[in-house]
């Protein structure tokens, strides 16, 4: 019965599916006729000033002067002269002091200083007077000669930044 | 003969018997009677004539199908990779930046003017991105006056940065043309003539119509109506915008349908001769408006 219900459905489409197939295809619109034109242009030589805003610089950009510091955002310039000592710490590319705060393995936590030039065990001398008082034991240190680091016990970045802005670096 | 006549007597024997079907076997006389193991839900297996101790699956159901595989589940990551991610970039981020020197205030702030300046660490093609979320961390100390236009904004930020004497606009950029304003030199040293932007989707269409957050797909007149109820909300006084920034605000705003600012779609990029080709047929110029 199903089946039969099925062909009755199927004879009365006919002539619908039929008419389909007929039916001629849709004419070609007439917009699409441009593609054979040749394309025409003109070479702007001022249009370029948009493209020069967008390119990346090929430098680090120099930070401009302010007229106080420290800046809004808390940065401080360094000295224009480098500072009478034995040692000198320079900056990173984002001109700030190369001081991290980290914790290793076994939650043990650890401030690390780099970049340092000339004598390494001049600064650790200071850094570990510095801490003293922050400390309930004898401050521990590491001195990195080949990587120009030293590491501290404790998380000191605070007392250690105050420190070396106060020398100019 | 003998051997004849039994011969015959057995064909015609055969010929009458009925023949040998399915339905006429039966097992010899005292053969062994195997017994099919019961596998219901109760237990498993039959092992050397044991019924071991094993217990069907969790949740299995004789002659049904069970519970937790009629029930469609849902989870925590569904459809993940349709949602849009953005780059968090603070106040103080903003303001740091400006300080050293590596966003030019004087300049319009866009993606191209974050990515250059390396404030954010802007991979376009990397994973579902849409632009960039400026949040209100460090909004205490925000002094800097931009014009910004970044995705989504906070309302703090975006009162602070008015309070400043800047401009906020909030733009939807559809994936291809995020990527290519990320990395804008990649882009035009392919060498194709530069796509069309894309409307912003269904969803998001209330939020850049809205004035509330500068949309850039709101009236500027409203804009100026909510810039004043702002002011009033946080309690400051709105200072007076330079004749540029108005001009930015309405006339020179970048078109919705483009990409790069005062670049027409369609038109490409000479990096080596410093030059951009403009199409000149009417087809383009139609294609660019629409």
């Amino acid at each position: 019965m199903r089946m039969q219900q099925v062909f009755r459905v199927c004879n009365s489409c006919r002539h619908i599916l039929q008419r389909k197939l007929i039916q001629p295809l849709p004419q070609v619109s007439q917009a699409l006729s441009y593609t054979t034109e040749p394309t025409r242009y003109t070479v702007s030589y001022e249009d370029f000033k948009y493209v020069q805003d967008m390119l990346p610089p090929s430098r680090i950009p120099e930070p401009p002067t302010h007229g106080s510091y420290p800046t809004p955002s808390g940065w401080v310039a360094p000295s224009e002269k480098a500072p009478d000592l034995p040692y000198f710490i320079s900056r990173t590319k984002f001109h700030v002091l190369p001081i991290v705060e980290k914790e290793k393995p076994r939650d043990q936590p650890v401030t690390v200083v780099f970049y340092i030039d000339g004598d390494i065990w001049a600064l650790e001398k200071e850094l570990k007077e510095l801490i003293r008082p922050y400390v309930e034991f004898d401050p521990a240190t590491r001195v990195h000669e080949v990587t120009r680091s030293i590491t501290l016990k404790g998380h000191h970045a605070e007392v250690i930044e105050k420190f070396l802005y106060a020398k100019g670096f | 003969t003998n051997e004849q006549m039994s011969n015959s007597s057995y064909k015609s024997l055969l010929r009458n018997l009925p023949r040998v079907n399915l339905q006429n076997l039966k097992a010899n006389p005292y053969a062994e009677v195997k017994h099919s193991p019961n596998r219901g839900p109760h237990a498993i297996g039959l092992k050397n004539g044991v019924r071991p101790n094993i217990k069907p699956r969790i949740g299995y159901v004789q002659d049904k199908t069970p519970f937790q595989k009629r029930i469609p589940k849902y989870g925590y990551n569904r459809e993940q990779h349709l949602k849009r991610q953005y780059f968090p970039l603070t106040l103080w981020q903003l303001q740091r930046h400006v300080d050293l020197g590596r966003i030019d205030p004087t300049k319009p702030v866009d993606i191209t003017a974050i990515s250059n300046g390396r404030v954010l660490s802007m991979v376009g093609s990397e994973s579902n991105y849409y632009g960039i979320y400026l949040l209100e961390q460090g909004a205490n100390i925000f002094k800097a006056k931009l014009d910004i236009e970044v995705q989504i904004v906070d309302e703090l930020a975006l009162a602070t940065v008015e309070k400043a004497g800047g401009t906020v606009s909030t733009a939807f950029y559809d994936r291809r043309s995020f990527v290519a304003l990320c990395n804008p030199v990649e882009y035009f040293l392919m060498g194709k003539p530069i796509h069309k932007r894309l409307l912003p989707p269904q969803e998001l269409v209330t939020y850049y119509t809205d004035p509330k957050v500068r949309g850039y797909l709101s009236d500027p007149a409203k804009i100026w109506e909510e810039r004043m109820k702002l002011a009033k909300k946080y309690g400051y006084d709105l200072p007076e915008l330079s004749e540029e920034q108005k001009h930015l605000m309405v006339e020179g705003k970048k078109d919705p349908r483009q990409v790069f600012n005062g670049l027409m779609p369609g038109s490409i990029v000479n990096l080596a001769d410093k030059t951009v080709l403009v199409p000149e047929n009417e087809h383009f110029k139609q294609h660019a408006a629409m």
